[in-house]
């Protein structure tokens, strides 16, 4: 049975009635030859059926398949094909006893026309079937497998289109790989393997959006995915336009949202598509099965965003790009110079500016020496700050942006700072008692030391008060790179630093102030106050977080270090080491322990009537019952939240309204650390507090802006039924 | 400064997409149909109202109107006081957009369509609201203004006229449940046909 350099030839012979002529010249039953009529070829595909081995074979099953050639940029469909579309079919027609197969999808792309996205393959592809031919088949005789292919092409527009495909082969005793077999192997190496060895969830809790998240559990051993991509198998299971992938501590999760009436089996395939090998065989896409749960999941601590062929198309819709998370950042960081929390210490930078101002035109150098390092201090505090936090999340802390004041401890190291700038201000003693002498002397010989630690002061300070626009850009931030990342974090501090060094390069623009004497040094004192307030407010957050006698022992601390600024500031040197002790003790004994901010995380939360403690699950059925739920994402320490919920969200009008439209009022508080609300905000792509969210009935979550005003909430809630 | 910031902050936070669902209100929209007359959704609360997602330069709505289908379902509908709106959200650079007076020359003229309004939804944000993908996709509201059915308007997805016989029609079926006062037994289906062209 020496055919196959025939056959070859003659498959390539251009019409059908040529190839009949030569075939009934030849000895018919010693050499039938395989052949297949001509592609059917339409302006925008070339389909035909083509076969992977020169015979077949009596008893054995083989592999033929349909040939679809595209035009360039136009598609057809794979077996589920997405928002639109459908898949490509053929209704054989074969000889008795003939077993004809499904396709052997090879792993589709993800096509995306605007808004609407399918699944399916550009260029060439080859849908290969099994053959299962009889042990009745006689050696010899040639048999035709037929049928009506059926597929919908299309580019920006979609044309069905039909013909009938057929190819002729012989039976043989045994064959070999034809002149397509190279197309069969390729075939087989874009089919999905198995990835059982991926255990798949499929977490389907009842929600309004309708998310559902698919959890991946990686075999041992698999290697790290720098992309991945879910195909369900099954059509009208998801909307295709939403994929969102996150490396989780076990594996991967997958954001995904169910279609609208879905009915889903309870075990459910699906096809991974991987940047590295993931089936048993090492394909680079495999399918498992998921298991189906009603139940709701919770991205785990430490899950990071990973790139998916999907999230593109999903960014647009609701992420930032790079680019606005810079714009944003620097935006925020101007914003935050005028934050309460700020705002002294802003005061303060334009007082040494004003002294500065008054002396002659060779400090101008000096001056702006003075600004570039402020500017270094505060970019490279944020970066600090920032680092900190990657390197915890890397860790797998659960924390977001704000995490620095859910320690009652640094908090109340914050209102010590602060009241000792207050104390200074007042006059009650001098920085330079306080320092050592070899600081001066650093001081003395780099006046920029100062000015540098003016801008890490600033950021401390600012920390308490993530502006407005900061919690998008920062929560993006979070999501990328550290690169990324730490250059959203720059930006910040870029914007925050860029009024002062402005201030510092045209000190005229200072002229306007009055000339230096007596009334500075008034100016001075008075600014202690806001300092004051400030304090008053960490003290009323370390009572959130540590109870009242947290609060109480923290205010007993700041009353021994106050003695302990007299004792230095107005004694001889060795009364002064007293102080020194005295301010020790004093920090040693008063710091707030984490027991006490454990046994305060109950009455963190405000008991107000008409507010409820956040729990996503009551949130999901009271939308379920068509009742609109708001939720308030707040933190005693967000200086923001406090504005917005006593300026806006207290107000009569509001609450009023709240009540007409019977929007049950629930607030998630981030005083002190807590993964569920950690993980809620990074559903929402936020890292930080405040984030206000109004649940519809039947709509996706709407988030209100972080600065709030009647205005917009108001439309809001007149827009709900 | 604030203000205007805090506005553009709305619109980033507002881009997240909305879904409809099937028992839920259906989002209200005004649009403006090929004599130049606007047309509000709302303005039928009361009535049993059908939308049709159409562009007379797809194969499958041709399917529905060549097999003469959709006229039918159309007329039958109004018959029974149901207010029917046929919308083309097909964005106005694509090859398959036609102005209004061409639109309403194709499908009302040629093709004798008979839906109560045939509207001009260029920008796609009816659509988007109703997170059309095909044309056709049909949805149902009734006369609460709820959603009760959204889907393919049949379960023959193909372009063969002859499959119009043998089809079960969806839209047909929720429209006699609703009007009879009864639930729509099968209340969402796949949609087929031909992506919408959004811009």
């Amino acid at each position: 049975m020496h055919i196959s350099a025939s056959a070859t030839q003659k498959h390539r012979l251009p019409t059908f009635a040529k190839t009949t002529t030569l075939l009934a010249g030849v000895a018919a039953f010693l050499c039938a030859t395989l052949l297949h009529a001509a592609p059917i070829k339409t302006e925008h595909a070339e389909v035909e059926l083509i076969a992977e081995k020169t015979a077949l074979v009596a008893g054995e099953k083989n592999l033929i398949g349909l040939s679809i050639k595209h035009a360039p940029h136009w598609h057809t469909y794979w077996k589920n094909p997405g928002d639109s579309g459908y898949p490509t079919k053929i209704t054989w027609d074969v000889p008795p006893g003939y077993g004809v197969g499904e396709f052997d999808w090879p792993t589709p792309k993800r096509l995306a026309t605007g808004p609407i996205v399918n699944f399916g393959y550009e260029g060439e592809v080859l849908l290969p079937v099994t053959i299962s031919v009889p042990l009745a088949a006689k050696v010899g005789e040639s048999v035709t497998l037929k049928g009506k292919a059926e597929w919908l092409v299309c580019k920006d527009v979609c044309i069905p289109e039909e013909g009938n495909v057929s190819v002729t082969l012989p039976v043989a005793a045994s064959n070999a790989i034809g002149a397509d077999g190279a197309r069969f192997a390729a075939a087989r190496a874009a089919t999905p393997g198995d990835a059982s060895a991926w255990k798949a969830t499929l977490h389907t809790a009842a929600n309004p959006a309708r998310d559902a998240w698919l959890d991946l559990v990686a075999p041992a051993g698999a290697t790290a995915l720098t992309a991945l991509d879910v195909f369900p198998v099954l059509e009208q299971v998801n909307d295709p336009s939403v994929q969102q992938v996150y490396r989780t501590p076990q594996g991967y999760a997958v954001k995904l949202k169910l279609v609208d009436g879905v009915k889903l089996p309870e075990r459910m395939p699906i096809v991974l598509a991987a940047s590295n090998p993931i089936g048993a065989k090492g394909e680079t896409a495999g399918t498992t099965l998921a298991t189906v749960s009603n139940t709701a999941f919770v991205l785990p601590a430490g899950a990071s965003a990973l790139g998916g062929a999907a999230s593109s198309a999903d960014s647009s819709a609701n992420a930032l790009t790079f680019w606005s998370a810079l714009l944003l950042a620097f935006i925020g960081g101007m914003v935050l110079n005028l934050m309460p929390c700020v705002f002294p210490v802003l005061s303060l930078k334009i007082l040494s500016f004003a002294k500065h101002s008054g002396k002659a035109a060779e400090s101008r150098t000096a001056m702006r020496q003075h600004g570039i390092y402020y500017a270094v201090g505060v970019v490279l505090s944020f970066l600090a700050l920032a680092g900190v936090m990657l390197a915890l999340k890397s860790a797998g802390s659960s924390i977001g942006w704000g995490f620095q004041l859910q320690n009652p401890g640094v908090v109340w190291v914050l209102a010590v700072i602060f009241f000792m700038i207050g104390l200074n201000l007042m006059g009650a003693f001098e920085v330079g008692q306080l320092a050592p002498s070899s600081l001066l002397s650093m001081q003395a010989k780099h006046p920029g030391i100062d000015a540098f630690f003016s801008g890490v002061l600033a950021v401390i300070a600012a920390s308490p008060c993530t502006a407005p626009f900061m919690g998008a850009a920062l929560g993006f931030a979070l999501t990328q790179s550290a690169a990324a990342a730490l250059a959203v974090f720059a930006a910040l501090g870029v914007g925050m630093a860029l009024p002062y060094v402005l201030l510092a390069w045209f000190p005229k623009w200072l002229d306007k102030l009055p000339r230096p004497g007596q009334w500075m040094v008034t100016f001075k004192q008075l600014l202690a106050f806001p300092m004051f307030l400030t304090v008053v407010w960490l003290v009323w957050v370390i009572s959130l977080q540590a109870g009242a006698d947290g609060a109480a022992i923290g205010l007993l601390g700041l009353v021994g270090l106050a003695f302990a600024a007299w004792l230095i500031g107005s004694m001889r040197s060795g009364v002064r080491w007293a102080g020194v002790a005295a301010a020790v003790t004093a920090m040693a004994l008063a710091w707030p322990t984490a027991e006490l901010a454990q046994a305060a995380v109950m009455s963190a939360t405000p008991s107000k009537a008409n507010w409820q403690p956040w729990d996503p699950a009551t949130v999901a059925k009271l939308n379920a019952e068509g009742k609109p739920v708001f939720v308030d994402f707040t933190a005693a320490w967000c200086v923001s939240c406090q504005a917005n919920k006593r300026l806006v969200l207290s107000r009569a009008e509001i609450v009023s309204l709240f009540e007409q439209k019977q929007v049950t009022l629930m607030r998630a508080d981030w005083t002190n650390r807590d993964e569920r609300i950690t993980q809620a905000l990074a559903a929402m792509n936020r890292s930080g507090v405040p984030v206000y969210v109004l649940h519809a009935p039947g709509k996706a979550p709407q988030l209100l802006p972080e600065l709030l005003t009647t205005g917009i909430v108001k439309e809001a809630l007149l827009a709900l039924p | 400064m604030i203000r205007a910031l805090a506005a553009l902050f709305v619109t980033t936070a507002m881009a997240a997409a909305h879904a409809v669902t099937v028992g839920q209100a259906a989002p209200d929209f005004s649009l403006t149909d090929v004599n130049g007359k606007t047309v509000k959704l709302s303005d039928f609360k009361g009535k049993n109202v059908v939308l049709e997602w159409t562009n007379p330069g797809c194969p499958f709505v041709v399917k529905h109107y060549g097999s003469n289908n959709m006229q039918s379902l159309q007329s039958d509908a109004k018959a029974k006081g149901v207010v029917w709106l046929s919308i083309n959200s097909t964005e106005k650079n694509h090859s398959d957009y036609l102005a209004p007076a061409k639109l309403n020359a194709k499908i009302n003229g040629e093709w004798k369509g008979a839906s109560s309004y045939l509207l001009m939804d260029e920008s796609g944000k009816a659509g988007q609201a109703y997170a059309a993908k095909t044309t056709p996709h049909m949805y149902v509201i009734d006369p609460t203004g709820k959603l009760v059915y959204a889907g393919g308007i049949d379960d023959k997805r193909s372009a063969n006229p002859a499959d119009v016989k043998t089809a079960k029609n969806y839209v047909r079926a929720a429209l006699d449940e609703t009007l009879a006062g009864k639930p729509v037994s099968v209340a969402t289906a796949q949609p087929y046909g031909c992506s919408i062209k959004y811009p």
